[in-house]
């Protein structure tokens, strides 16, 4: 088995349409745009935390990056109006509020990545 | 006026007509320099479109109409969504790597669309499917509805793309449509490749109103505004949703020359006009020929413009050449007009002088005509200028003698012409217009002029009169010395100044002795030499005294002319 990085989830999908790959991962929101191509989900892992929004101490001071979580976690887009109008163009990830993030939300992650038979495999790029 | 505001104001005229000139051939050039690099731009676009309709034909023929995929493309209309989206997968999987390589030639997009117009599958965005596109594509519409191939620039859902469209035909059935575009891109490099510019930068910019009601939600980012023409949008090079890698970064000249053009109304009204044109302008320090080479979309009119911009050192060096010669001739205008106005200002003076001489003059050129005449040689002679200028002065009033001669070779003035010689004469005669012969004093003198030109001037003075009078004093005095009675003239001072041979007789004093002394000494008692003599005491000499009138010994007034 043969593992590389496509780019993105949806290259992911496309790298099987085009036939470069038997199977592709990506995640749920992404592989369900792909029907009309034929890709069919076979699998699914149980919910994994999504994307997280990081800042750098470098170009950020500390007083920034709490304002900006702070804005963020207050926004309470399914249930202000307002807020919704806010994020009505946002991205899906993103666009029905945010939630603190913990470390402990990753463990699922590193429990997929033990539970490979050979270690964790080198990807190509 | 005064002759020197005439003179300034001659000056400014001519000065506005030649920079009128020298701004009119200049403009010329530049318009020349601007239009050749214009067709060479649209030559090279003309040809890069053509060369690309060959490329995406070729494509077409061998690897869209295939016989696998012509089943595929059968399928793509079928009403079962899955046997459509098993279409799509394996229609998506074989075109693939024709859409990479097409891409390498800048072909950037592959797109299907099922008859009616409603897209099928993008190659480009295999994600976005099943929209109806006639609203927005007219040129799907066009090969539809004509079954054959249409070309032409047009904006889109996703981008604008300059489109290559071909309709799938198969046993007559019309299965689906399929589209290359090119983008922007592939004919800024081909441009670059091709054109004999190799230092033109390329910018494409779209009408903003063919844009933006067409795109697709979310797609507004991947323009900017053109900051050459609020009216038009460009592709922002810095979009992340930009698939292209090769990023038409202009440098920040262009960017100057992009906010010259905004700010340059005749420009923006040439471009709301859709003309094609160009332009010179400044920016950097340097000079850039810019040329608005005008799109037009696959339906007709203007849409967008390819702007070139080309540094035009040699403009610089044109436009420095037209101020040089601009300058100098300027400067020689002005030196023409002040010399002129100088010689002018001599001759005004020299004329004034002549013309308010008392003696008469005139010059003759190398055949003794007339060139000039002033003011007392007209009132000595009774003609008027016109009837003098232009003949020959030997014809018309010369005469040398109280009987005028009629031989032109005994001319003295004639002489002084061909000789070089002067001539001057106190007793020549000349002939008024009414025939009569006056005496004149004339001085002829030689004239060479500058050009080379021989001729004479000569002065003359009416001296009739006096010679009149002359001849009656003479006759006078002949009288007087020829008398038998002692005459003696003095002068107001009673100072002797002559006697006649009959007063020596009579008195026995030697003229010599007389002169200068009183008539006291000459009393009638004293009659006779040895008794006047005695009178010497008396007849102290006179050193002083000159007058113009004199008294005679018996006291006749005399009163002397000239």
């Amino acid at each position: 088995m043969r593992y590389y990085y496509a780019g993105s989830h949806s290259e992911s999908m496309l790298e099987v349409v085009r036939s470069h790959a038997l199977v592709g991962a990506a995640k749920t929101s992404v592989a369900r745009q792909y029907p009309h191509l034929n890709i069919e989900i076979f699998a699914e892992s149980a919910p994994l935390p999504g994307f997280l929004l990081i800042a750098n101490p470098r170009t950020t001071s500390a007083g920034q990056r709490r304002a900006i979580r702070e804005a963020l976690l207050s926004l309470e887009p399914l249930a202000r109006q307002a807020d919704r109008a806010l994020t009505a163009n946002w991205g899906p990830d993103i666009r029905h509020g945010a939630i603190p993030a913990h470390d402990a939300a990753y463990d699922p992650i590193r429990a997929l990545y033990r539970s490979l038979p050979d270690g964790v495999p080198e990807v190509e790029r | 006026m005064t002759r020197t505001a005439r003179y300034v104001i001659a000056f400014l005229a001519v000065e506005i007509l030649v920079s009128a000139i020298v701004i009119a051939v200049h403009h010329d050039q530049e318009q020349n320099a601007l239009e050749v690099d214009l067709a060479e731009q649209r030559a090279a676009y003309d040809a890069i479109l053509t060369g690309t309709r060959r490329l995406t034909d070729l494509a077409f023929d061998s690897r869209v109409v295939t016989p696998k995929n012509l089943r595929l493309f059968r399928h793509a209309s079928s009403p079962d969504a899955e046997q459509a989206a098993v279409a799509r997968g394996l229609l998506y999987r074989r075109l693939y790597p024709l859409s990479e390589d097409m891409k390498r030639n800048h072909v950037r997009q592959m797109h299907v669309h099922l008859p009616g117009g409603i897209s099928f599958l993008r190659l480009h965005r295999p994600e976005r499917f099943g929209d109806a596109l006639y609203d927005y594509r007219p040129i799907l519409k066009k090969v539809n509805d004509t079954r054959s191939p249409a070309t032409g620039f047009e904006t889109g859902r996703v981008t604008h793309g300059f489109r290559f469209a071909y309709p799938i035909i198969d046993d007559g059935q019309l299965l689906a449509t399929f589209e290359f575009s090119m983008s922007f891109t592939a004919i800024r490099e081909e441009l670059k490749r091709t054109a004999a510019l190799p230092n033109t930068h390329y910018q494409f910019i779209v009408k903003r109103e063919a844009v933006e009601p067409k795109l697709f939600a979310g797609r507004e980012t991947l323009y900017r505004n053109s900051e050459a023409n609020p009216a038009y949008v460009v592709e922002d090079p810095a979009s992340s949703l930009r698939n292209e890698t090769s990023v038409n970064a202009l440098p920040e000249t262009i960017r100057s020359l992009d906010r010259a053009i905004a700010a340059a109304t005749g420009i923006q009204r040439r471009m709301a006009a859709g003309d094609a044109f160009g332009r010179f302008i400044e920016a950097g320090g340097t000079s850039h020929a810019i040329n608005f080479l005008p799109v037009e979309s696959a339906t007709g009119g203007q849409v967008g413009y390819i702007l070139a911009y080309t540094p035009a050192a040699e403009h610089d060096e044109l436009t420095n050449a037209a101020f040089a010669i601009w300058l100098l001739g300027s400067l020689l205008l002005l030196l023409t007009f002040v010399t002129h106005y100088r010689l002018q200002k001599s001759r005004h003076f020299m004329s004034t002088v002549a013309e308010h001489m008392g003696s008469g003059l005139y010059v003759t050129d190398n055949r003794g005509r007339i060139t000039y005449v002033n003011a007392a040689a007209l009132h000595t002679l009774g003609y008027t200028r016109e009837g003098l200028l232009g003949r020959n002065a030997y014809d018309t009033f010369h005469g040398h003698s109280s009987e005028p001669t009629t031989d032109g070779d005994e001319c003295p003035f004639e002489r002084v012409i061909r000789g070089g010689t002067l001539f001057s004469s106190d007793n020549e005669v000349f002939r008024d217009a009414q025939g009569n012969h006056r005496t004149v004093e004339v001085l002829s003198t030689p004239l060479e002029m500058d050009t080379g030109e021989k001729g004479a001037v000569t002065v003359f003075r009416d001296v009739t009169d006096r010679k009149r009078s002359e001849e009656k004093l003479q006759q006078v005095v002949t009288a007087l010395r020829n008398s038998r009675e002692g005459v003696m003239i003095t002068d107001r001072n009673l100072s002797i100044l002559d006697v006649n041979e009959a007063f020596t007789t009579v008195t026995g004093y030697e003229r010599h002795e007389i002169l200068g002394r009183t008539p006291r000494c000459c009393s009638p008692g004293a009659r006779g030499r040895p008794s006047t003599r005695r009178c010497g005491r008396n007849c102290r000499p006179r050193t002083t005294g000159a007058g113009k009138s004199g008294t005679a010994a018996r006291t006749a007034p005399f009163i002397p002319s000239g």
